[in-house]
């Protein structure tokens, strides 16, 4: 009978590790690279913006144009073809913190442009700011690049498998001339398989 | 009115130790390895590759094999490619994330780590490449570990 309190207390130390609280909030990795669904996620994105910059940047044409001088870049808003609702501002806007990190571009953006202008007609106009530093209107300095980008999915399912196949295709146009100087394309497979048990 | 005998119980109790064990075993570690290259300069002014690779898990280091590491510039960005080879016949899954050291041993580039997923297929030598945040690096270190489930 003395088998009984060490089987108990066998059976509570057994389970201690197998319990937990109902309710957990904890911080994650934010580079994480577990996948949860085939949705496009965050491992996603950072993947797409390291392999994009890392190729531009050891891009031999490029890599000899950054040489000598930073060109002045713009970004395109990203055409999003995928079935999904995707801030694609928040991939380009990697992308182009990683580029300027590089210290090998320059940037304007077109989407602060009317704050801007409105501080430069403040400047300008109020009477308030001395002429001498007061900035003046004309004298920003023109893109020499753009970065455009297409993101495509195709999905298919069958049965209890879906595979997602992303592709993000960047490209860097010079703009006086309509060429492009680089292209590169990242793509990522998800596959989903239902599980048979408690799925 | 237990029914259970001394012995019963004994081994129904380390059958739960190990199902428990098992239970927290199933998380899979994230040590793996690491591979360093750094960049310097011999006696005659030539650029060589100081290699270093620790093996902090030995399950995986049983499955892939470091073969090389190399290093080469892109104008004055460093770049990175380190030749794994699985010694598995089955597929495996692995994450990868680079860190960038520049000349004094300080860390370049942003604060997060970002892994990545990479497949090897049996008996399969594949190279894993990257290119620096930024012209200072001159040290590259490479993640390996094991996919979390």
């Amino acid at each position: 009978m003395k088998s009984l309190p060490k089987l108990l207390l066998c059976l509570t130390l057994a389970a201690l590790p197998l319990s937990g609280c109902a309710h957990k909030v904890s911080y994650g990795d934010a580079g994480s690279a577990t996948p949860l669904s085939t949705e496009f996620g965050s491992s996603d994105l950072q993947q797409i913006a390291e392999s994009m910059v890392d190729s531009l940047v050891s891009f031999p044409p490029m890599a000899e144009v950054t040489g000598q001088r930073r060109p002045v870049v713009t970004v395109d808003k990203v055409k999003n073809k995928t079935m999904q609702h995707i801030d694609t501002e928040s991939v380009t806007d990697s992308i182009r913190t990683k580029l300027i990190r590089t210290g090998k571009f320059r940037f304007i953006d077109r989407t602060t442009d009317s704050a801007a202008i409105d501080e430069i007609k403040t400047q300008q106009e109020s009477g308030l700011v001395d002429k001498k530093t007061a900035v003046d209107f004309g004298e920003q300095i023109g893109a020499e690049y753009m970065l455009t980008a297409n993101f495509s999915e195709i999905r298919q399912k069958a049965g209890s498998t879906t595979d997602v196949y992303y592709k993000f295709t960047m490209n860097l146009k010079n703009l006086r001339t309509g060429i492009l100087e680089w292209s590169d394309e990242k793509e990522i497979r998800k596959t989903f398989t239902k599980s048979m048990f408690g799925g | 009115m237990y029914g259970l005998g001394k012995y019963t119980g004994r081994a129904l109790a380390a059958l739960l130790l190990t199902a428990s064990i098992l239970g927290v075993a199933g998380c899979g570690t994230t040590a793996g390895i690491e591979a360093t290259g750094k960049n310097d300069w011999d006696q005659d002014g030539a650029r060589i590759l100081v290699k270093n690779v620790v093996i902090n898990n030995s399950g995986l280091a049983g499955d892939i094999l470091v073969v090389d590491l190399k290093s080469a510039m892109s104008g004055d960005i460093m770049k990175a490619q380190v030749t794994l080879r699985s010694k598995d016949r089955d597929t495996v899954n692995i994450q990868y994330a680079f860190n960038w050291f520049d000349a004094q041993g300080m860390a370049v580039g942003s604060g997060t780590t970002v892994w990545k997923p990479f497949i090897i297929y049996g008996r399969e030598a594949k190279m894993i490449q990257g290119v620096a945040p930024d012209p200072r690096a001159r040290e590259f270190k490479l993640h390996i570990r094991e996919a979390e489930e």
